[in-house]
């Protein structure tokens, strides 16, 4: 390695030798990472505009299907989301201080918030398989809709498993991304010159969130006036 | 299904005023690079034409008198 950095000394974490500066590397990873969320802008965009296809079709069914679900247990659970990505901003700004004690109280926190989301998720889709409403279900019935509308219904609650449960998918990825940066953290890898991981993990976790902030009105919140 | 078209509304002030807080201040758009503010907006304009452009089709369908399958 000493060869090849040839002048500009030896290579650290915060400046490889294929950067000039250690901001040109933290702003190379900063865009890295925003071109994936992008891809993955995409991605959900997909389901996004699956929605909106179905929704147009048969608002009145969406509406009813809608209201079946726990706003209250939702509208928590976005509140703990966004509690967690405030700590992940904490956990950052630690980084950005050189607070190695603080990167791992945030980053503990942060995991710990995300998996409360989850574990509330799983609670809300065990109620689904009680109520009947799981799609593709022999026995799948929503209350309040015609005979000839069930398979619309279906409709939406495959929607919101496809949908939850891609949110809920990356969450346990960003789980595994946390319990690494913790790891790593323990070791005292960051410091003041060097948490682009933190940084770029908690872009990664804020968009999830976004993602959320989405979901939630469009699957929980939607025309509730139209299925009373 | 025959009902007539409905506008599609999302909860938009508590929504997009979450989501823009979180990405300007959260994922500091605010204090990024001006590459990363265009990759920003440039994904963006790439899923409203995803939508838009879908939309066009189904909420047009039977507009000149041919009937919708």
């Amino acid at each position: 390695l000493d060869n090849q950095s040839g002048t500009h000394g030896a290579e650290t974490l915060a400046l490889r030798i294929q950067f000039d500066t250690a901001e040109q590397q933290k702003d190379a990873s900063q865009l890295g990472m925003w071109i994936f969320l992008i891809t993955e802008i995409m991605f959900f965009g997909g389901m996004f505009c699956a929605y909106t296809v179905y929704r147009s079709a048969y608002p009145e069914v969406f509406a009813i299907a809608s209201s079946s679900l726990n706003e209250v247990i939702g509208a928590i659970n976005t509140g703990v989301l966004l509690l967690s990505s405030f700590t992940m901003v904490m956990a950052v700004r630690a980084g950005q201080l050189g607070q190695q004690k603080m990167i791992i109280i945030f980053l503990i926190l942060t995991l710990l918030f995300g998996g409360i989301f989850l574990g509330v998720k799983a609670y809300e889709w065990k109620e689904k398989f009680e109520e009947h409403h799981i799609p593709g279900q022999a026995a799948f019935h929503l209350e309040g809709v015609q005979p000839g509308d069930q398979g619309h219904a279906q409709l939406f609650f495959s929607l919101y498993f496809a949908m939850t449960g891609l949110h809920a998918m990356h969450m346990v990825i960003g789980v595994g991304i946390l319990l690494t940066l913790i790891v790593h953290a323990r070791k005292g890898v960051y410091s003041a010159g060097y948490y682009t991981p933190v940084d770029v993990a908690g872009l990664y976790w804020h968009f999830v969130d976004v993602i959320w902030i989405f979901l939630f009105p469009l699957l929980y919140l939607i025309d509730r006036h139209l299925g009373k | 299904m025959s009902a007539p078209h409905q506008e599609t509304h999302i909860d938009s002030t508590g929504t997009y005023v979450k989501i823009l807080l979180v990405a300007l201040f959260f994922m500091h758009v605010r204090h990024s690079t001006k590459l990363t503010k265009l990759v920003v907006v440039g994904g963006l304009m790439w899923l409203m034409i995803l939508l838009v452009l879908t939309m066009t089709d189904f909420a047009t369908r039977g507009l000149f008198g041919v009937p919708p399958k």
